[in-house]
């Protein structure tokens, strides 16, 4: 197999769907990976959703074809686990402990909620308390409604990317001195970092965004039960309205200006709705889009593994053996794909 | 010595995505140069129209307002611009002869626009095999959607994300302006990264997809799945989740304030209702254990709200997460540019900028003990770097580049019309 990290040997100690989600990263692009659990495996076992049996989908989503062992709890098992290692994603407070024992060539990256020290280091997080903290909740919603934090556990999966970019910019540097290190990232941090940059605009004039504030040309319109979005600038209001063979609407004052649409946009938007109620959404949108007119499907998660456009991309892999499919690569390497898929279920071995 | 400091890095983006990347390319060291169109530009520069003062220090735009733009500085740290008519005699040979000087190339445009440029991976190998090109499409190079435009809530919605965020109606909501965008950004520079490292061992370059959809899908792989198996979607509802209730946002004192407050286990739910002062809600048979708080939500966020109504946000969180549950201050910009945990981190910067002026500006996740990233200079003004990047890169020289002024193949500011 001709992945880009197959010489690499990645062991994931941190009981963590960020760290889960790193070593998941290391693994789609050809390193070992050996997942560490204590007695009783790690709380991500236990994440929902849960399957038909009960089993987490979360820990089968990041963990599967991982081998796995079992976390020790003295330093000499400890010491033993984690030799001959390039990579130690590690969960908080567990670095110094470490740092002695590792070989000096390793990279060591703590990934946690909100680090071992500051404000928030005793703090439970999940994800709407990730989405609160960042800034990006209080741009969901409603105006005049509570904000809404999300899906998933969006913001721990990016902090996993992160914590793979921390380390392989350590290891990338390896390459150049031969001299490990260490370092951390936190989902918390992550999560501001990911935010739209509304604080910087706070910082150059005092704005202080809301819900509501700012104007977005957009509405949606919902086409046999599935929604489909419609962003209409100004300059392809004429070009929408063709799009959906209503022309009456470039004849009609309330929406004549840009000030005007803007104005009356619900009204706008009623009358689109009771015109594509009936109309096909992957039609609606591909009308749209041959006139330049951005829009798209919201698409149920349901609705994707049968995606016409995601199979043509050949984008599902397995089933592996017991059915189940797999998510396809999140991002695809001309020379160096992602690695095969071992095996869909996870491989329990004694260290 | 920053561990990207050999790398060269040429940008062809625009908006937040590519250019997050690339900022976070060159944080780790990396010279990443910003090629800019005077005619189209960067839709971050917000140079169209009329200027909205929001967007502007001291809500002013002044007179080169793409200099003084939040958007766009606030991505381009680190970076320099050249501004390059590629429709101008010599442009496009001057962009391709730099690139094929570089290491990466990054772009964020529509599928098509490299190979129409004669700039897609193919067309450069053969002249330098050690090229990284990674191109940012919505929905990958090919496939019935690929040549659809896309937004990040557009792309959200593809991602199978809005539709699984919602109140009672239904109708799909966005996370943010674009939070598609920066996902992406993380993950067009994971995967550089992961070919500079291959390329070192290997000494060969390739080309990279990075179908921002798709790699977003990644974020709710467990979501997905489990609809795939069951053919079933949950319903959306607002910020309520089967697993814990309460979990919700309630309101505090302010206009717009709100905290965030959830109890995943029985422990956290009594320790809850010790906090709010009415221990006896814990063995209230409508709230007795999670199937009757969940079928009695409603009354339990009305009892909650009353509860939080008048409250400080930050004080309260910290009260409710010191007796153990989980608890947050929904925090706005404000808040996020007076958080003690940010300023902790160091998450902030001060940034002079030549036409900004100095402000804090927020930062990367990232951080190692031997190799950190750091900020070398403020975003850069538009076509600052024209005669560093040519002069130094190309070798071109001073009346070269007065040549190239006078067509108009390069260019100090954005054309009037642009």
């Amino acid at each position: 197999m001709n992945s880009a990290l197959s010489t690499l040997r990645v062991v994931d100690l941190t009981g963590s769907i960020a760290g889960n989600y790193c070593s998941r990263l290391f693994q789609d692009f050809g390193a070992t990976v050996t997942l560490a659990e204590p007695d009783g495996g790690s709380p991500v076992r236990r994440a929902a959703p849960l399957d038909g049996e009960g089993r987490s989908l979360v820990f089968r989503h990041l963990n599967a074809g991982k081998r796995i062992v079992e976390l020790p709890e003295d330093r000499a098992g400890l010491s033993a686990l984690i030799a001959g290692h390039d990579v130690l994603l590690v969960p908080a407070g567990l670095e110094p402990a470490l740092r002695d024992i590792a070989d000096e060539r390793s990279i060591c990256i703590e990934v946690s909620a909100f680090g071992s020290d500051g404000p928030y280091a005793d703090w439970q997080g999940n994800e709407m308390v990730f989405q609160a903290l960042s800034g990006m909740m209080s741009n969901n919603g409603q105006a005049g409604r509570e904000p809404l934090y999300g899906v998933g556990n969006r913001a721990s999966y990016a902090a996993g990317v992160a914590a793979y970019l921390t380390a392989m910019t350590a290891l990338y540097a390896r390459e150049g001195d031969g001299k490990g290190q260490s370092g951390h990232v936190e989902v918390a941090e992550t999560a501001a970092a990911m935010s739209f940059p509304y604080v910087l605009q706070y910082a150059y004039n005092g704005t202080d965004r809301r819900r509501g504030d700012q104007e977005i040309p957009a509405g949606q319109v919902l086409c046999r039960g599935t929604w489909v979005c419609i962003w209409i600038y100004p300059h392809r209001f004429a070009a929408m309205c063709e799009a959906i063979d209503m022309p009456e609407l470039l004849q009609d004052a309330r929406f004549a200006e840009t000030a005007d649409r803007m104005r009356n946009w619900a009204e706008m938007f009623r009358l689109i709705q009771d015109r594509l109620r009936d109309a096909d959404a992957e039609e609606v949108v591909a009308r749209l889009q041959s006139a330049q007119v951005i829009s798209a499907c919201a698409y149920r998660p349901s609705e994707l593994l049968g995606n016409p456009h995601l199979k043509a991309r050949r984008y599902w892999e397995g089933p592996d053996p017991d059915g189940h499919p797999r998510l396809g690569p999140p991002v695809r390497f001309s020379r160096t794909p992602r690695a095969r898929w071992e095996s869909g279920e996870t491989t329990e071995a004694a260290e | 010595m920053r561990p990207l400091d050999d790398i060269r890095v040429i940008e062809l983006t625009t908006a937040w995505a590519g250019p997050m990347a690339g900022r976070i390319l060159a944080h780790m060291g990396a010279e990443v140069v910003h090629v800019e169109s005077p005619t189209r530009t960067n839709t971050w520069r917000t140079n169209k129209g009329a200027p909205s003062p929001v967007n502007f220090p001291d809500r002013d735009p002044g007179e080169r307002r793409w200099d003084r733009v939040f958007l766009f500085n606030s991505q381009n740290v680190n970076k320099r611009s050249i501004a390059i008519d590629l429709k101008a005699e010599g442009g496009l040979d001057t962009v391709r002869a730099l690139i094929l000087r570089s290491d990466v190339l990054l772009c964020n445009f529509r599928p098509g626009m490299l190979r129409r440029l004669g700039l897609d991976y193919d067309s450069l190998c053969g002249e330098n095999p050690r090229i990284i090109v990674a191109e940012m499409p919505a929905y990958g190079l090919e496939g019935p959607h690929s040549s659809y435009a896309a937004l990040g809530p557009t792309m959200e919605m593809a991602a199978g994300m809005s539709a699984a965020i919602a109140y009672e109606d239904g109708r799909p909501t966005v996370t943010g302006p674009s939070y598609l965008d920066p996902i992406g950004g993380f993950n067009a520079a994971g995967a550089v990264l992961t070919a500079l490292y291959d390329r070192r061992r290997t000494g060969k370059g390739q080309h990279i997809e990075v179908s921002q959809v798709e790699a977003a899908m990644q974020f709710i792989g467990p979501e997905i799945l489990k609809a795939a198996e069951t053919g079933s979607d949950p319903d959306p509802d607002g910020n309520h989740v089967a697993h814990a209730a309460p979990h919700n946002a309630f309101p505090v004192a302010g206009t717009d304030e709100w905290i965030a407050i959830a109890a995943e286990t029985e422990d956290q739910w009594r320790a809850l209702c010790r906090v709010m002062g009415q221990p006896a809600l814990a063995d209230d048979a409508r709230f007795a254990d999670l199937a009757a708080r969940k079928a009695n939500e409603v009354a339990l966020d009305a009892i909650i709200a009353d509860w939080t109504d008048g409250a400080d946000k930050h004080e309260l969180a910290a009260r409710l997460q010191r007796e153990g549950v989980i608890a947050a201050p929904v925090n706005t910009p404000r808040d996020m540019f007076e958080s003690d945990y940010l300023r902790g981190k160091g998450f902030f910067t001060d940034i002079a900028h030549p036409a900004a002026g100095t402000h804090p500006h927020p930062g990367l996740p990232f951080h190692l003990s031997r190799t950190p990233g750091d900020y070398r200079r403020a975003a850069p003004c538009f076509g600052a770097d024209n005669a560093h990047v040519l002069g130094e890169v190309l070798g071109l020289s001073t009346e070269q580049l007065d040549a190239m002024e006078r067509s108009r193949t390069i260019a100090s500011a954005p054309n009037p019309e642009a």
